[in-house]
């Protein structure tokens, strides 16, 4: 066994065991297909040990908990539901002469003493809470036998997800009166998280199970706290049950510090509930999908519109839905209350805070009633506002609302710029703008008639500017939309169809559908050269484009082959310091970095900083930048000193804008190369580490720039002796690149020849001999003989060997 | 046997007693020798004869612990569940010899069950004539079919688990540590840690011996099984 660089028996056993509740491990454990059989059969033989266990220790009829309990006061009935956790019996408490429900925990439910004494606490809690909405705990005592149990108030009751349905005839609702019944019912439940938020007690077990709706309409929440102390072993046990609750919990329930979840992950769990009885489905749809793949749901996904999956549910719904469910706690709804707040105002048709923060709410509003833009646009053009410029949303080039498409884009301009305005102004404002809007869009309807051809470039302005805010699914969606406009206005080739499919591309690209990029560039490309032959700059600017797309396919050979063609393009037609051609010759040296011919990068490189020092502009970005590929690749042809410069100089202007995580990487490279030319430093150390918290905070735990980073951290445990340490990191860190940058990257190589060092220092030669043989396989088929890396690999697998 | 409430005091027709129930070794420890191999069909057929002595010892055994433990799970105590068991069987045999039983028209485990809800039944008439009642009242509606069969699976699954374990502790060789590692972590329900610190082990040790054991179990319970056909 003791398989190198992964999960431990022992891990794996107390996951089995469900002692360690840890859905990311999990997550990990599931990638690998032969440690999830490992744990699999760890379960059955766990399984098979407590049911003889239970045998063993117990009478005949030992398993049944509830039927000859006895609780003193009590006269128990019976039986109301029997889950993982224990027995829920209707009850006559003698003393009070009313009927209640006496909950029994299972024996296994709370197996420490700590978990026993939290439950006493939670229980506690719970007891002191006094809502029409919430479930009334008596008290927890003891029974006969020695089981613990919770009496509370006997709800006769459904549950929500079922109540939801029946309000709607059965299914999802399907008119905007029954989703406001439905929002009507989550406003006391809200009512009721808050009141317990206020006394300090966190449900962090919301799901439709929990909350029970009686006869009369009104919801009541149940299990305060006690769900979540007591429910781990059966979490993770039963994977079933677990990916039930997965669903309601917020991502930070998922990641690996519970201190983080807070009063927020009701919050999420609220949402999802509502979004739940909204569609009749979950955001985070998780059934029939394996555990890591249910976790990276949560963790990583957005979640996508109710009104795509029910169209009876409005925009401003939807709005909230996504605030409530955003995975950042911080961007959330920061209180229950606060969510409460606005499903009140959505109920009263106000208009709801969590449309004020998308900038493109009006003007997206007016896009989507078809007619409403061309009128918008055209109004502006003929009220004479064309000159009307915001400047601030820079990251849309003038370049690319060439043609047809400037107009419009001044519109657009026009109406986010009143809104951005007006923003400032506070929220009453917004209607105002709305207002104004309507007027000129009245006005325009009289002036002019139909002006479909200003949609294509209203689309492809929108489209941009979603693709500005990074959203990308309605940026897709304008920008397909823009080109399907285009070419049905157009037959056959025309600039106009090219910038669409350009444009298209670029969004495609982002959302890393590269294959559909890669054809959309090509077909642009092509048109492009019937349009005006192969010296042309907008040739030149889709085959940059094109070239930057396959070598992140890894098709090197075709990539190289257009930045050469593109470099000369460039260099034909522009001034010789044109920061375009120092833009493709970066990309042309970032291509034979990746491809690792590290002497042939520099001189492209050189080039490029040349080109752009030559601008004088003060801290330059793009300096930063250069700077930074030109450093790293000078530290892989062991040109350290001028490296060391370089990277310095990068960082200094990295510090003066707002990107962390490039400061980071240039940072880390710049740790780097501290350590091969200089030994362990504070200062190379202090870099290093800054680095990873700065990339842990931005990035996920397998992100390749986070584990490349936490591998320099590694090779500084490695210079001071701390394999333990360099282990702990290096075990999983093949494996978290395999997965992300394929089987044969080199950087998986590096970490496999890292992984065989780190195995070596606590004395596994074995284990290091097999790692170091993995990462020269990967390293020798793309690396020159006399490769820094190389050679690092060649000396493991030599001093592990025999 | 109300009254009394302890031991086995049934008459069974001249049929031979066979041990006493014993919960504290886990069981019928006595009487497993018999049954270990028959399967429950050839049982019945033995059953017919009279004289065959081992086969109702055998159907016995194998049968008396589940009805004890079905019994207490619906709600009967110990001693009264060990009557309702005994009466059950005693009832069955009879009905059998009798050709009622007929595996075409149900099968052995309802048709026990039935008897067995029966004799419940009584048992809790008789507890409310005599006020009895303590801190359970309609537990009666417990004893329903489905819950019976619930029951019956959980027993039925701790015989032959039961019977496996004791099964591999006399196969296996004083010399392995296996067994005792592997009721240690069960019975005792310790950590692999914990376990290995005692026997001097390694946690990998631990592991090993106990995936083994789990591995010997699964196949003994899968060839008990077996045997424990005809019921359906």
């Amino acid at each position: 066994m003791g398989s190198p660089g992964r999960v431990s028996d022992e891990t794996l056993a107390a996951m089995a065991a469900g002692e360690l509740d840890d859905p990311v491990l999990e997550a990990e454990v599931a990638k690998d297909p032969e440690l999830c059989a490992r744990l699999e059969a760890m379960r059955s033989e766990h399984d098979l040990l407590a049911e003889l266990g239970d045998a063993l220790r117990s009478d005949p009829g030992g398993g049944a908990p509830a039927l000859d309990e006895q609780i003193e006061g009590y006269r128990l009935d019976r039986e109301i539901y029997r889950g993982g956790q224990g027995v829920v019996l209707a009850a006559y408490q003698e003393s009070t002469k009313r009927e209640v429900a006496v909950k029994l925990m299972l024996d296994g439910a709370l197996a420490s003493k700590t978990d026993q004494a939290r439950f006493d606490r939670e229980v506690e809690l719970a007891a002191q809470l006094r809502h029409p909405n919430i479930v009334t705990v008596h008290e927890s005592g003891r029974t006969r036998r020695g089981r613990r149990y919770v009496s509370m108030e006997l709800v006769d009751g459904v549950r929500l997800d079922e109540a939801c349905r029946e309000l709607c005839g059965g299914g999802a609702p399907k008119s905007a009166e029954q989703v406001a019944k439905i929002v009507h019912l989550f406003v006391p439940i809200c009512d009721a998280i808050a009141y317990a938020h206020r006394l300090g007690v966190i449900h962090r077990d919301l799901k439709p199970g929990n909350v029970l709706v009686t006869g009369d309409g009104r919801p009541v929440v149940l299990d305060f706290g006690i769900a979540k102390l007591a429910g781990s072993r059966e979490g993770t046990t039963k994977t079933g049950d677990f990916v039930g609750t997965l669903s309601y919990a917020a991502p930070e329930q998922l990641a690996r510090s519970p201190e983080l979840v807070d009063t927020r992950a009701d919050v999420y769990a609220i949402g999802v509930m509502l979004f739940e009885c909204l569609t009749g489905s979950r955001p985070g749809q998780v059934e029939g999908m394996s555990l890591a793949d249910s976790v990276r749901a949560v963790t990583e996904q957005d979640a996508p519109r109710a009104s795509g999956l029910n169209g009876a549910v409005s925009r401003d719904l939807d709005a909230i839905l996504r605030r409530a469910l955003e995975r950042d706690p911080a961007r959330r709804y920061q209180s229950v209350h606060q969510l409460r707040d606005e499903l009140n105002r959505m109920l009263a048709g106000e208009v709801v805070r969590a449309r004020e923060g998308e900038r493109l709410y009006l003007a997206s509003r007016f896009v989507r009633k078809r007619k409403a833009p061309i009128a918008v646009g055209v109004a502006i053009l003929g009220l004479g506002v064309v000159g009307v410029w915001f400047g601030y949303r820079a990251n849309i080039r003038a370049a690319e609302a060439r043609g047809s498409g400037r107009g419009m884009k001044v519109a657009l301009d026009y109406i986010t710029g009143i809104e951005y305005e007006t923003r400032e102004e506070g929220a009453g404002a917004v209607l105002d703008t709305g207002d104004r809007l309507r007027l000129i869009s009245e006005q325009v309807d009289k002036e002019l008639g139909e002006y479909p051809r200003y949609e294509t470039g209203v689309r492809t302005s929108l489209g941009l500017a979603f693709l500005g805010e990074r959203d990308f699914e309605d940026a897709e969606r304008e920008l397909r939309e823009a080109l399907r406009l285009a070419q049905s206005a157009h037959h056959g080739d025309s600039g106009e169809v090219a910038d669409a499919l350009h444009n298209l591309g670029r969004v495609l690209w982002f959302r890393a559908k590269l294959e559909e990029a890669e054809q959309t560039y090509r077909d642009a490309l092509a048109m492009r050269i019937r349009l005006a032959g192969r010296d042309n700059l907008d040739v030149a600017r889709e085959m940059h484009h094109l070239a930057a797309t396959l070598h992140v396919e890894g098709k090197f050979d075709e990539s190289e082959a257009l930045w050469h063609e593109v470099i000369r393009i460039r260099r034909n037609l522009l001034e010789p310091n044109d920061p375009d051609i120092a833009n493709s010759l970066l990309g042309y040296g970032h291509l034979l970095r990746e491809a690792g011919r590290m002497e042939e990068a520099a001189e492209p490189l050189r080039e490029a900083l040349g080109i752009i020092r030559s601008k004088g502009v003060p801290n330059d970005w793009r300096v930063a930048r250069v700077a930074h590929e030109l450093g790293a690749c000078l530290f892989d042809i062991g040109e350290y000193d001028e490296g060391e410069r370089l990277l310095r100089e990068s960082l200094a202007i990295k510090k003066a804008h707002p990107d962390r995580r490039s400061e980071a990487l240039t940072a880390l490279q710049l740790s780097r190369v501290l350590l091969a030319s200089k030994g362990v430093t504070a200062e190379g150390r202090g870099l290093c580490e800054g680095a990873v918290g700065i990339l842990a905070s931005l990035l996920d735990r397998d992100h390749p720039d986070l584990v490349n980073a936490r591998m320099l951290e590694a090779r500084y445990m490695l210079a001071d002796g701390d394999g333990q340490g360099a282990l702990a990191i290096m075990q999983e860190a093949p494996s978290m690149l395999r997965k992300r940058l394929g089987e044969n990257h080199w950087q998986v190589g590096e970490a496999e020849v890292l992984l065989s060092e780190s195995l070596f220092a606590v004395g596994r030669r074995d284990e290091a001999h097999e790692a170091a043989a993995r990462g020269v396989e990967i390293l020798a088929g793309q690396r020159p003989e006399d490769d820094k890396l190389l050679i690092e690999a060649r000396g493991a697998l030599a001093r592990t060997r025999g | 046997m109300i009254e009394s409430g302890r031991g086995p005091r049934t008459d069974l027709g001249g049929m031979p007693r066979v041990g006493t129930y014993n919960g504290a070794v886990g069981g019928f420890a006595a009487l497993r020798m018999y049954d270990a191999t028959r399967t429950t069909t050839a049982l019945l057929s033995g059953l017919h004869d009279v004289e065959n002595a081992e086969a109702w010892t055998s159907f016995y055994a194998r049968y008396v612990p589940i009805l004890i433990g079905v019994a207490r799970r619906l709600g009967l105590s110990e001693a009264d569940a060990q009557d309702a068991a005994q009466e059950t069987l005693a009832t069955f045999v009879r009905e059998y010899r009798q050709q009622k039983y007929d595996r075409g028209r149900g099968r052995l485990r309802s048709w026990l069950l039935t008897i067995l809800r029966t004799r419940v039944a009584q048992q809790y008439r008789a507890r409310a004539v005599r006020k009895e009642e303590v801190g359970v009242t309609r537990l009666g509606a417990m004893a329903d079919e489905r819950t019976a069969s619930d029951a019956w699976e959980a027993e039925r699954r701790r015989a032959i688990l039961l019977q496996a374990i004791d099964e591999l502790r006399k196969v296996s060789k004083t010399s392995d540590q296996s067994i005792q590692i592997f009721e240690m972590l069960a019975r005792d329900g310790r950590s692999a840690p914990d376990v290995a610190e005692e026997m001097g082990l390694s946690a990998q040790d631990v592991y090993r011996a106990k995936s083994r054991v789990a591995q010997r179990l699964r196949e003994v319970v899968t060839r008990i099984e077996a045997v424990y056909d005809g019921e359906e």
